[in-house]
């Protein structure tokens, strides 16, 4: 909503310069966006008074104009068809700028010199209307600055209104606010409607609502003898300085009682009534209808419409329609101004895609007691501006009176809700101030709402009243507080947490990818069905995320085309799929992914690096979920399309609580990447039920330890894990460590064989082994090797 | 009893021994050479050992091999020390130079979100209050409904919506939290609800359609508005320094009344005014107020008994103040050059 500082004046008195009005009304709930000056871009120009007009003899269209500009009368050529001896004009003389850059130069036309021209509104930027030149009003001083008359006082500030105050939609309801602060009274304009004694608004217009519960009220007037010209230079300036675009007198006189009370008001061309009769009624599913902007509709059931006697002529309270649109040639009108229900224009605004600012207005809720107010308003001001006069009455069909509401505030309750003491005077007063009209009442105030407050409801809306005048920030700050000690904490969240310093610990960057994503890239990586979206922005963002995995593949994309090759990424988050779509019933988990891609580190001057392989992230996932307390996990098999041969999947108690693998060349492919790229991922749940909280510590060995090499000869087919389980069995009870440290494959033996060399560490908790007794461990080893595996020891 | 195997070992012990004095007496370099060709040479005394691995049992070869391997590691290494410092004429000690570069450890990062939404959520547990979790798919009722934002309420309008079906939505704010643990639970009740918060928002440099928050709730009796603002500047305080300064301006949300907006006082410039606060000195952070009536009784509560506030903040604006980023975009583009600055 977008006010003028001179507009607001009319009904109200205030000192504030904008700035400070701005302020204030922020500090009060109406936050202030912006301030600004109209700026016009024109320089020089000057009000001028033309003085005689001469016909130019050779053209019928030019006229020669004596203008007088304050300190000399010019003569200039003009093709306008409004010129007129009397008239004031804005002129430019040579030397003046036009807003698009262009100096005005003396000219010559026809024969005839032209030192400067005079100005229609579009050569100024002031509006669209080009087709005469622009009027000043007869009291405007000759020779002045027009840029000056133009701007003075049109101050613009813009409040970003939130939607539960409807009656500041509307210079009086602002201006009613301004009171509230500055102890001012609102002056509303005195109405005087001009009417015929004779012709009696029965006689013309007839109104019939057969939905009550969509139109409460429908208020209408009639008038003939109108002249639709354009409006005069005030009202222009006024209207469009708050973005109003003037059309002409009788809708520019709507748009500005709208502006002015926060009523939309709507003028039918009569002569396009049949019968001068409306029905307010809802339209029939599926039946078209086309709105003055030449746009079609196709309505819904529930859209209230305005219709005569035969056809329909409105979208009730949203835009009038093509067919009965006031023209140049209209002279008799039907002004409407009516209460529709909010939510009912709301739907229909959202159904038809239209919001308009009458739309606006009536979804948030106008005063149903202000219709005849505005309508009078607009009809005093139609005759002022565009002749004629008004049939006798109004026709006001309101069946069922909207009555202001009582609201009692309970005096300890405002102390309850706020902290703070706040005298029962000083309440009162701020109350009244705002016109909610109070009566004391023992313990109580008893509050009289007018219907233009459709937000007050209860109590504590009364309190929010009372505490934004007297200052938000004029109420105490307690400093002290009393805390629960039952909460209990968090496990999820610590979890999470342990997860996040663990992977950091680990080397990992956490990374943060959107939910929303291309359908896709989703089925690569989930046979699950993607959730989607019913209004998504594109469809690049159309589904949400079945798996991480890809979100994290585009950000090692986006890492490695700007050359960061060596990636270590873990995010944690939500992915969603449908269980039952049609039920709506879906599935929301918690996981955790990590990729690692490129060189194990940057290579240095001490050392060179390597490529990452599988045994880097299965050593990370290793130590995290060592880390993570779930350490009595064992691999299991998986099989996943986007994963090559290189995978393995983790479980905990027989349930899977994660896989890691690296991603199929055909996936990589689609990211266009190159190199190997690893993944793990695990489900929070299942790793959260998989932990042991019962963390133990191992005493530290007080005797010596004996360590033994074993390099064994193996076919290469047999998997390291089977030799580690039957050297883990064969050992004897103070094996305590066994580390892989050594796989040969190459010349010094033959191809199907490997070579693998362990470390072990034997230990007693209570005496000192001997070598002798290590010595027949091993020997034990080494056969059992040699049976089960047919191992043999490598020299 | 000893075995063979030992018995070599304690030789190569003692030819390890040997060698070191006779190399700290070696002063020329064709006295050093003379002790290589001595010992390592191909008929010398080490390499003589090596013949011994064909002679043993094949479980002692290992532990004999590694044997031998160190002390020929050993020697060889001597005998180059000594002779890169003499081919030089310095010894190796005065190459020695520290300003070659530190070996960088390969280290991690937390997200700068993460790391301000730790420091939001330490502050807030130093306060007093649980952090709860939930849904980022919601359904209309948590949403919007309980929240006194019913079906066709203009309000809805503030929050622009994705929505995934009839009844479900991707959470607008983490308000839906708030109302699933007040279902469960009586007051007291002192938490915080942080998380992901979707809005049909369309990309740009102060707009990205998932986003993080956190909301605060606390309901018990003779909770206030002045409890409110002594806990968001305590808040504030602690998060932005002792000097930051708070102001409450009146706005509406269906779910809160009285309903606030706060602000604080620009950190950039220190309130004077800047491009960061867009000259006014402040800076809009989110909205608070005290629990509307309407929401305790979608939930069970005796509003007559209890009273309760709520507020909210955006953990990425936070952030960008924090560390001045102008673009929300980089936030989710996860360039490890940006990453690897927190």
């Amino acid at each position: 909503m977008k006010v003028t500082v001179d507009w607001l004046k009319k009904y109200i008195d205030f000192d504030y310069d904008p700035q400070e009005l701005a302020y204030h009304m922020t500090m009060t709930g109406l936050e202030v966006d912006g301030i600004e000056n109209i700026d016009y871009t024109f320089e020089g120009v000057v009000i001028g008074e033309i003085v005689k007009v001469h016909r130019n003899a050779k053209s019928d269209r030019l006229t020669i104009c004596d203008v007088n500009v304050g300190n000399e009368v010019l003569r200039l050529v003009c093709g306008a068809p409004n010129v007129a001896a009397g008239l004031k004009v804005p002129v430019a003389p040579a030397g003046s700028k036009m807003p698009d850059g262009t100096i005005i130069q003396t000219a010559t036309i026809r024969g005839q010199e032209s030192p400067g021209m005079i100005c229609s509104e579009k050569e100024l930027g002031v509006s669209q209307r080009s087709d005469i030149i622009m009027e000043v009003p007869d009291d405007a001083e000759t020779g002045k600055d027009f840029k000056e008359f133009l701007s003075s006082g049109e101050t613009v500030i813009e409040i970003d209104l939130t939607p539960n105050r409807p009656d500041c939609l509307g210079m009086i309801g602002i201006a009613r606010e301004i009171g509230a602060l500055n102890g001012s009274t609102l002056q509303l304009p005195v109405v005087n409607v001009p009417e015929y004694d004779d012709k009696m608004i029965e006689d013309h217009v007839k109104v019939i609502i057969e939905n009550p519960e969509n139109c409460p009220r429908y208020s209408a007037r009639y008038m003939d003898g109108v002249k639709i010209g354009p409006s005069p230079l005030w009202l222009v300036k006024k209207i469009e300085a708050i973005g109003i675009r003037s059309i002409n007198n009788v809708v520019d006189v709507t748009n500005f009682v709208m502006m002015e009370t926060g009523q939309p008001l709507h003028a039918f061309d009569y002569d396009y009534i049949e019968k001068g009769t409306i029905v307010v009624q809802n339209a029939s599913k599926g039946q078209k209808f086309t709105t003055l902007d030449e746009k079609e509709h196709s309505l819904s059931d529930e859209t209230c419409m305005i219709c005569d006697a035969e056809k329909a002529v409105a979208l009730a309270g949203i835009m009038g329609g093509l067919n009965s649109e006031v023209s140049e040639k209209t002279s008799r009108i039907l002004l409407e101004s009516a209460y529709f229900n909010p939510a009912n224009i709301r739907k229909s605004s959202k159904f038809m895609g239209i919001s308009t600012d009458s739309s606006q207005r009536f979804e948030r809720g106008v005063d149903p007691n202000g219709t005849i107010y505005a309508l009078d308003r607009a009809a005093q001001l139609i005759a002022e501006l565009a002749g004629g006069k008004a049939a006798k009455g109004v026709v006001d069909v309101y069946p069922e009176e909207i009555t202001a509401g009582e609201v009692t505030l309970q005096i300890d309750k405002v102390k309850r809700v706020l902290g703070d003491e706040i005298g029962v005077e000083k309440m009162c007063d701020i109350l009244d101030s705002l016109e909610l009209k109070t009566r004391l009442n023992q313990n109580r105030i008893e509050v009289t709402v007018p219907t233009y407050r459709p937000d007050i409801k209860i109590e504590e809306d009364l309190i929010e009243e009372i505490a934004r005048i007297y200052g938000y920030n004029n109420i105490k700050e307690n400093t002290s507080a009393t805390i629960s000690l039952s909460n209990t904490h968090n496990e999820g969240e610590k979890f999470a947490n342990a997860i996040g310093d663990a992977s950091v610990e680990l080397g990992y960057y956490e990374v943060l990818t959107n939910t929303l994503m291309k359908p896709e890239l989703t089925s690569l990586f989930s046979s699950h069905e993607p959730v989607g979206l019913l209004n998504p922005l594109s469809e690049d963002m159309s589904v949400l995320r079945t798996s991480m995995i890809p979100g994290l593949l585009l950000v090692a994309q986006h890492n490695i085309n700007r050359k960061n090759k060596d990636l270590k990424l873990y995010e944690s988050g939500h992915v969603f799929h449908w269980t039952v779509r049609k039920k709506e019933e879906h599935c929301e988990e918690s996981k955790v992914v990590y990729l690692v891609t490129g060189s194990t580190f940057e290579k240095n001057w001490l050392d060179n690096s390597r490529p990452v392989q599988f045994h880097d992230i299965k050593g990370d996932m290793e130590s995290l979920l060592v880390r993570l307390g779930v350490d009595n996990f064992s691999h299991c098999e998986v099989d996943l399309p986007f994963l090559d041969d290189r995978r393995l999947g983790i479980e905990v108690n027989r349930e899977t609580i994660g896989y890691l693998g690296a991603i199929h060349k055909n996936v990589l492919k689609k990211f266009e990447l190159e190199d190997d790229v690893f993944i793990a991922q695990f489900d929070m749940q299942t790793l959260m039920n998989g932990r042991k909280t019962d963390k133990r510590f191992t005493p530290i060995p007080k005797f010596p330890a004996i360590n033994r090499d074993l390099s064994l000869l193996l076919d290469a087919s047999v998997p390291a894990a089977d030799v580690e389980s039957v050297i883990q069995e064969s050992a004897g009870e103070y094996l305590r460590a066994l580390r892989l440290y050594d796989l040969y494959k190459g010349k010094q033996i033959s191809a199907d064989k490997k070579s693998l060399t362990f470390a072990l560490v034997f230990y007693a908790e209570d005496r000192t082994l001997t070598e002798a007794e290590i010595d027949q461990n091993m020997k034990d080893v080494i056969e059992t090797l040699k049976k089960r595996l047919n191992a043999q020891l490598r020299a | 009893m000893t075995s063979k195997l030992d018995d070599i070992i304690k030789q190569l012990k003692e030819h390890r021994s040997a060698f070191d004095d006779e190399l700290n007496n070696a002063q020329r370099p064709e006295e050093v050479e003379g002790l290589r060709i001595k010992y390592l040479g191909r008929k010398g005394i080490i390499t003589g050992y090596f013949s011994f691995l064909g002679q043993i049992p094949a479980d002692e070869k290992p532990r004999l091999g590694k044997e031998l391997n160190i002390v020929k590691g050993y020697l060889q290494s001597k005998i180059k020390e000594r002779g890169d410092g003499q081919k030089g004429g310095k010894s190796s000690k005065d190459l020695f130079d520290a300003t070659l570069p530190g070996i960088e450890p390969r280290l991690g990062r937390r997200h700068p979100l993460s790391l301000v939404l730790r420091d939001i959520k330490e502050i807030f547990k130093s306060l007093g209050f649980v952090v709860a979790t939930g849904p980022e798919l919601e359904t209309d009722y948590y949403n919007f409904e309980a929240l006194n934002l019913p079906k066709n309420h203009p309000a809805r309008d503030l929050q622009d919506t994705l929505y995934i079906g009839e009844n479900l939505v991707m959470r607008t704010h983490t308000s839906p939290v708030q109302v699933r643990t007040m279902e469960k639970q009586q007051p007291p009740i002192r938490m915080i609800s942080p998380g992901r918060v979707f809005r049909r928002d369309t990309v740009d440099a102060s707009h990205y359609p998932t986003f993080h928050q956190v909301e605060g709730l606390c309901v018990d009796q003779g909770v206030s508005f002045a409890d409110l603002r002594g806990v968001i500047s305590a808040f504030a305080r602690k998060l932005l320094g002792e000097d930051v300064r708070i102001r409450f301006r009146p706005s509406y949300f269906p779910f809160t009344e009285p309903s606030a907006e706060y602000d604080i006082s620009c950190t950039n410039c220190g309130a004077k005014g800047c491009r960061v606060c867009k000259g006014s000195g402040w800076l809009e952070i989110s909205g608070a107020g005290m629990v509307n009536p309407a929401v305790f009784k979608h939930v069970g509560y005796d509003s007559e008994k209890y009273t309760g506030y709520a507020f909210g903040m955006g953990v990425d604006r936070i952030a960008m103040l924090r560390y001045q980023i102008s673009d929300i975009r980089i936030l989710y583009e996860n360039d490890v050059r940006f990453l690897q600055q927190f």
